[in-house]
């Protein structure tokens, strides 16, 4: 705790007190004290004047006569005691001439100076003729008095220190105990309850908006932490069917001899399996990779429609085992973007659209030209998704009936992957739909040019059927693009 | 035994009624809620291996409604290992839970001893005279000595011994010993009948002419 902020701050709280304090009480008590001692530095120069001037005028006169003359006009060395003040004149020859009272033992200071002698200032002042004159006064009362003032100054001082320093610690403990409240409150919540937040009433001021915003990362990480957790747990319950079928089969199969289509049939079983967990595992492993921002997309001219035709033609043979009609139509714009993974887009909700649709269904891909962005719309006329799954969609193993996906063969990562590439190209993803009569995803990406073939006026209202051959001439035109710097 | 296997996973249903069918099981499998439902309803299984996430109805209403009419023992199969979902099933009925991915002979084992539970037998091992039946091993021994059963012979034994001192009809024998899918004349059972007498004793069995057989405690 001895480095403290508190202690710290006290500390110099210290330091600059007793330095102010102490320069504060230095300056009053020399000021004091040059005030008292020029106050009887001036009094004795006074009288050593006036004596100095009286005994000229009475030269004539005797020592005594003048001594008693002088004491008259200032009483003040008259009486009695040994600390009342004195004066003695010498002569030219330096002998005594004048002195307040008998017996002192004055040394002669031969000039004229101010001079102190044990606890006595004297003055010593020249008169005519080379006399000298000096005046002597007790200052033990005036020291007495100094030190009583500097008694009183070191004494209030302290107490000055001693009441600030508690302030001090008083109020630093005020002011820094909202800090600890938070430090201890965040170091619960990163110990096990994320869930536990600051008490942001409490603290006012500064601290509070460290505290709001201290908050605030904790929502998010305990947003990050919760979907992190439930990701893991997602991924491990999708693991877990294909999983047993593994070990069920094979378990199932190595308990005694069998025949080869017994072997057979339960390879095609975890072959299924493993094919699934395959899904899984990539698609995991993909949107990990999406996570940490390590995927790097390339920077291709793809004419949509062209991506658009290449997955219909590619997932003609699903359509056709599902008996669902394929089809595109619409213009041929430009974006720029990552053809491979533009074409993943297109795979995955074509896939969808045919696997959710009826026999004899249709899915037509639709592209139109909106502004500075391209639509692309997958239209089924599948089985719908209600309304309540729509908003949940896009989510990570969100299934719209637990068993349906899996029948499909789906690994439930698809559209949350397809979301991904889409926002990741600056586009957005929607999607609109009626329980029974089908489902419309539409994907909406920046367009950057637009390439018109002469017949395309033509050609682009014309549905493109993609059963059997592309019957539509691919009619491209190679033209610098201008990218958009 | 017979045994209902309500699971969605194609593939895991057929290898868990393969592996229970080698055990000397009869074994239904219903695809889905509604018809997993209807079937336990409708016939007397000794035991249901149920999956909580099934199209057209759940797990856990399939066990609400069967718990409305029947006692049937219900060995939860699932994917979901939360506690939560653990207690839930087992409060609202369930006999026992089982997590996906499972060993087979843990679930083999639960099942038998689900099945023995049921019919109030706390042991493995169940005897009658000189007779002893291990239902893990799926052995008898009579007077200390092994003797050979064929799978059905030891299942139509197996299920009367179960039900030591009851009276168990002809019909209930075959609801309880063939799956739907299995096509059989009834004297069938007359044959399985004199083939355990001969081989573990005259009056192991008794029956009741009409109405059914019987082996006394």
């Amino acid at each position: 705790m001895f480095k403290s902020i508190r202690t710290t701050l006290l500390w110099w709280y210290v330091v600059i007190l007793v330095g102010t304090v102490g320069l504060y009480g230095t300056v009053v008590y020399y000021a004091l004290r040059r005030n008292v001692l020029t106050q009887v530095n001036d009094r004795i120069r006074e009288q050593a004047v006036a004596i100095a001037l009286t005994w000229e005028d009475n030269a004539d006169e005797k020592a005594d006569a003048v001594a008693f003359e002088l004491t008259e006009l200032f009483p003040v060395f008259a009486g009695e005691g040994n600390d009342r003040p004195y004066f003695i004149g010498w002569k030219k020859d330096g002998t005594v001439g004048l002195v307040s009272r008998a017996g002192l033992e004055v040394p002669f200071p031969g000039q004229v100076c101010y001079r102190t002698r044990g606890m006595w200032r004297e003055i010593t002042v020249g008169g005519s003729d080379g006399r000298l004159v000096l005046v002597g006064e007790h200052t033990g009362t005036v020291r007495a008095e100094l030190s009583g003032y500097l008694q009183l100054l070191l004494g209030s001082g302290a107490a000055v220190l001693a009441l600030a320093l508690l302030g001090g610690w008083f109020f630093s403990g005020r002011v820094l105990a909202p800090i600890h409240r938070i430090s201890r409150a965040a170091s619960e919540i990163s110990g096990s309850n994320l869930a536990r937040r600051i008490d942001v009433g409490k603290t006012e001021s500064e601290l509070g908006r460290l505290a709001g915003t201290l908050n605030s990362a904790f929502d998010r990480l305990q947003k990050t932490v919760e979907q992190q957790s439930r990701f893991t747990a997602d991924a491990s319950h999708e693991l877990r069917t294909p999983v047993s079928i593994v070990l069920a089969t094979a378990e199932q199969t190595l308990a005694k001899d069998r025949e080869a289509p017994e072997y057979r049939e339960s390879l095609e079983a975890v072959l299924r399996a493993a094919r699934r967990m395959k899904s899984i595992v990539d698609g995991l492993l993909a949107l990990t990779r999406a996570d940490s921002g390590s995927v790097t997309l390339e920077r291709d001219n793809v004419d949509l429609a062209e991506v658009v035709e290449e997955t219909l033609a590619l997932l003609e043979p699903l359509a056709g085992e599902h008996a669902v009609t394929l089809s595109s139509s619409g213009p041929r714009p430009l974006i720029i973007g990552d053809r491979e993974r533009i074409r993943e887009v297109f795979t995955n909700l074509v896939t969808n659209a045919i696997r959710y649709n009826h026999r004899g269904g249709t899915v037509a891909v639709v592209v139109q030209e909106n502004g500075t962005h391209v639509e692309a719309k997958v239209i089924d006329t599948g089985i719908g998704i209600a309304e309540e799954h729509v908003p949940h969609l896009f989510e990570r193993f969100y299934r719209v009936d637990a068993a349906r996906t899996r029948a499909a063969g789906g690994s439930g990562l698809g559209l949350a992957i397809t979301k991904w590439i889409v926002e990741s190209h600056g586009g957005s993803i929607t999607v609109s739909s009626r329980e029974g009569e089908g489902s419309t995803f539409t994907v909406r990406l920046p367009r950057i040019s637009e390439v018109r073939p002469p017949c395309d006026a033509v050609d682009s209202s014309t549905a493109r059927s993609l059963t059997g051959t592309t019957d539509r001439p691919l009619t491209r035109v190679q033209q610098p693009i201008q990218h958009p710097s | 035994m017979r045994i209902l296997i309500i699971e969605d996973e194609t593939d895991l249903a057929r290898a868990v009624r393969k592996a229970l069918e080698e055990d000397g099981f009869a074994v239904d499998v219903a695809h889905d809620g509604e018809s997993g439902l209807y079937q336990a309803q409708t016939c007397d299984y000794d035991a249901i291996l149920l999956d909580l996430m099934l199209p057209r109805r759940n797990g856990w209403t399939v066990l609400d409604q069967l718990r409305k009419t029947k006692d049937t023992p219900v060995l939860i199969l699932t994917a979901r290992d939360g506690v939560d979902d653990r207690v839930r099933g087992l409060d609202d009925g369930a006999d026992d839970y089982l997590v996906k991915p499972f060993n087979l002979d843990e679930l083999r084992a639960r099942i038998r001893s689900l099945i023995r539970r049921s019919a109030g037998k706390a042991s493995s091992i169940l005897r009658a005279g000189d007779v002893e039946f291990d239902t893990a091993s799926r052995t008898v021994r009579k007077a200390g000595k092994a003797v050979t059963l064929s799978p059905k012979e030891y299942s139509v034994a197996e299920f009367l011994m179960m039900h030591r001192g009851e009276l168990v009809t002809r019909t209930k024998l075959f609801e309880h010993v063939y799956d739907e899918s299995e096509d059989t004349l009834s004297n069938v059972m007359d044959v399985y009948i004199s083939n355990l007498r001969r081989k573990l004793g005259k009056d192991f069995i008794t029956t009741r002419r009409g109405e059914g057989y019987l082996i006394h405690v």
